[in-house]
């Protein structure tokens, strides 16, 4: 995920908080990004004008009742701090931390059509159980311990065929555009005989 | 051409049975943010330095920045077409380029790719742009001549084979030309040219490649182009990848190869824009503080290889223009301290006629005579001796005060001699031609001919010893001796009564 260090520092230590599971920390912090997802919200906490008693203020009024007195007494901390525009980052350093330790993986596939839901559910499967046998190709520090999986799946005709995955920093791409580019490269750089396949008049 | 779409199917189907028969999982990045010719990439974890690396529309990059959080790719295409959140993907492959005969008479880019429309280049050959040099082991010093066919540089400042000599000057002052008839005068040697153009306009490059055709220089030699258009990564890796292209006929082939680099202070200056984009911290004259670095390994890779590994060499030309003759700027001096000596050229010479306008006085050669054969090594110390003195009579004369015989002897003698080492571009001389007409300029035969005849002296010289007296040149050329005196003042006394006597 993309949090830079900064962010990542402080995802870690709400991560290290006692008192509050580290899925409820989670769970809440997800709450909070998705309101300063608006951009009214963001302008208004971002805004160097407003005084960090009033955006304290304001926050106590939203979150207050949702979130736990360590989640919120951390959003206080990140005002003091003026760091602010980092809470979204510090959403996904939390999520990271989280899929870790809870070893879940985020598959991000891709595919060229829409499947019926009993078809949908048998490649997912199948490509579970890929990642499953897989788990160092795919940069999975954890081999032994089952693999929570969090799905998200798209189509793009432009795909013509088969599956594209992306797990993390890692990529299978055995869709047919992928497979019809390799081929053309291969063609022209002369590892496939021409003489196959083009004949002189 | 018909193209067969049957076979083309059973290709296919064929290497769709083969396909996907083992897992190929890629590691990928994710596009952060673009823009001049920089991309920061967030992922690509495993990433090596200088890898190259493909972005999702196809274009390449050159992981440059290895940083903790990101890494710095150096876009080698147009950046214009990347956008925020383009997957990047490891190629772990160090950048290389196609290599071998293909490339010959070819015009690239610096990544192989074809620029003279003539086609694709059918080679399965490639090569790594970087390398370590070879070290000592592998080495032989220098010995063999690498003829330029220009008087004064191959009899005062000679090149031997694997040298490396800076060409270093104003601009106009002929550095191009230097190269270029150094490039011509390797017709029939053997000798694999490349020449590396860095940051210059397509016109001058259009041209080059034309002089080089007109004299049939494009049999032996590539052109790789970075032109001023080009993004500063392409002007980066130019040199390197002129030099893994000769080093794959030098290695390979052992065959000596030469390779001129026109030029590397806009090489370095396109290095600088890229390190200041990536935010390394600037040093002296904005450049990074690796810029010693940049050119030294380039040029370490010139080398003459030992007979056990092959023979071969790589002749390095690197080209640095000065700014007002300003040689102690940063990279001059640099590029000086690295090379095997430097041909300085002035632009006063030049104004005043002298070409090339080399300054003889300033230029050398550290591999000095090893790299001369036995006859020009016997004609040329006394050349640099009397050129010596004239400069120092030279002032004398221009105050106007009258001179002893002797005094006024040697100035006559050293206006001849200037006059003999002026010479046409594209016109390089075989080094018979250059041995005999320096013998006479420094045996005085030259003395009682007028200054404004001498050049008309020296090329029907050449063509009288051609037509009439071939064993002097035979002996230079074959033996790599001079010819006894006996018989140089026999056939020098002849030609000049019979030249006085045409041209009263």
């Amino acid at each position: 995920m993309n949090t830079d260090s900064v962010a990542y520092t402080y995802a870690m230590a709400l991560s290290q908080i006692d008192g509050v599971d580290l899925k409820k920390k989670e769970a809440e912090m997800i709450l909070v990004s998705e309101a300063f997802q608006s951009p009214e919200i963001k302008l208004y906490f971002d805004s160097p004008t407003i005084s960090i008693a009033d955006k304290k203020e304001k926050l106590k009024k939203a979150f207050g009742q949702s979130v736990s007195k360590e989640v919120l007494n951390f959003l206080f901390l990140v005002l003091d701090k003026h760091r602010e525009t980092f809470i979204l980052s510090i959403c996904a350093g939390l999520t990271e931390i989280a899929d870790k330790e809870f070893n879940r993986v985020r598959p991000y596939v891709i595919l060229s059509r829409n499947y019926p839901e009993k078809e949908l559910k048998k490649i997912i499967s199948e490509i579970e159980a890929l990642i499953n046998v897989h788990r160092k190709d795919f940069g999975i520090e954890n081999q032994s311990d089952k693999i929570e999986f969090i799905h998200k799946v798209e189509v793009q005709p432009d795909l013509l065929g088969g599956i594209y995955m992306r797990v993390g920093d890692y990529m299978w791409d055995s869709s047919l555009s992928r497979f019809l580019k390799d081929w053309k490269q291969r063609v022209l750089s002369g590892a496939v005989d021409q003489n196959a396949v083009i004949v002189a008049e | 051409m018909k193209v067969n779409t049957d076979e083309i199917v059973s290709v296919l189907k064929r290497e769709i049975a083969e396909y996907g028969k083992e897992l190929n999982v890629e590691e990928v990045g994710t596009v952060l943010e673009v823009g001049d010719g920089i991309a920061r990439v967030y992922g690509l974890t495993g990433v090596m330095a200088n890898e190259m690396v493909e972005f999702q529309n196809g274009i390449m990059g050159l992981a440059f920045n290895l940083e903790e959080n990101s890494v710095g790719v150096v876009v080698l295409g147009d950046y214009l077409n990347i956008r925020e959140g383009f997957v990047v993907k490891r190629t772990q492959r160090i950048l290389e380029v196609p290599t071998g005969e293909a490339l010959i008479g070819r015009v690239v880019n610096p990544l192989g790719e074809p620029l003279d429309g003539k086609g694709p280049i059918n080679t399965k050959k490639s090569r790594p742009i970087e390398i370590i040099a070879p070290g000592i082991a592998k080495r032989h010093p220098v010995h063999e001549p690498m003829q330029t066919g220009i008087k004064a540089i191959d009899s005062m400042i000679p090149i031997g084979r694997g040298q490396r000599e800076l060409i270093i000057g104003d601009r106009g002052t002929g550095k191009t030309a230097i190269a270029i008839d150094t490039i011509i005068n390797q017709k029939g040697n053997g000798v694999i040219c490349v020449y590396v153009a860095i940051g210059q306009k397509s016109s001058t490059v259009a041209n080059v490649v034309e002089k080089l055709a007109k004299a049939g220089a494009m049999y032996y030699t590539i052109v790789v182009s970075a032109s001023a258009s080009d993004p500063a990564a392409m002007q980066y890796i130019a040199p390197y990848s002129g030099t893994a292209m000769a080093e794959e006929f030098m290695y390979t082939d052992g065959k000596a190869t030469l390779c001129v680099y026109d030029d590397l202070s806009k090489q370095a200056n396109a290095y600088r824009q890229m390190s200041l984009l990536l935010r390394r911290p600037p040093g002296r004259e904005a450049y990074p503080g690796d810029v010693f670095y940049l050119h030294s390994r380039l040029l370490e890779r010139a080398v003459k290889m030992n007979e056990k590994y092959g023979n071969g060499s790589l002749t390095a030309l690197p080209i640095i223009e000065t700014q007002a003759g300003e040689v102690s700027a940063y990279i001059p001096t640099n590029v000086i301290s690295i090379t095997d000596g430097q041909i300085y050229l002035q632009p006063n010479l030049f104004a005043s006629g002298v070409r090339p306008a080399v300054d003889v006085g300033i230029s050398v050669s550290r591999v000095g005579s090893n790299a001369q054969i036995k006859a020009m090594k016997k004609v040329a110390g006394t050349l640099r001796l009397d050129l010596a003195q004239f400069r120092s009579l030279e002032a004398f004369s221009q105050l106007g005060t009258e001179l002893d015989a002797a005094t006024q002897k040697q100035i006559d003698r050293g206006l001849r001699l200037v006059e003999l080492l002026k010479q046409g571009q594209y016109q390089p001389l075989t080094v018979e031609m250059q041995v005999v007409g320096i013998y006479a300029g420094t045996k005085g035969y030259l003395d009682s001919i007028p200054v404004e005849k001498v050049r008309l002296y020296e090329s029907e010289l050449y063509k009288w010893i051609e037509a009439t007296h071939r064993d002097v040149f035979d002996v230079v050329r074959e033996k790599k001796e001079l010819p006894s005196d006996a018989r140089l003042k026999e056939v020098l006394s002849e030609f000049t009564e019979f030249f006085k006597k045409e041209h009263k």
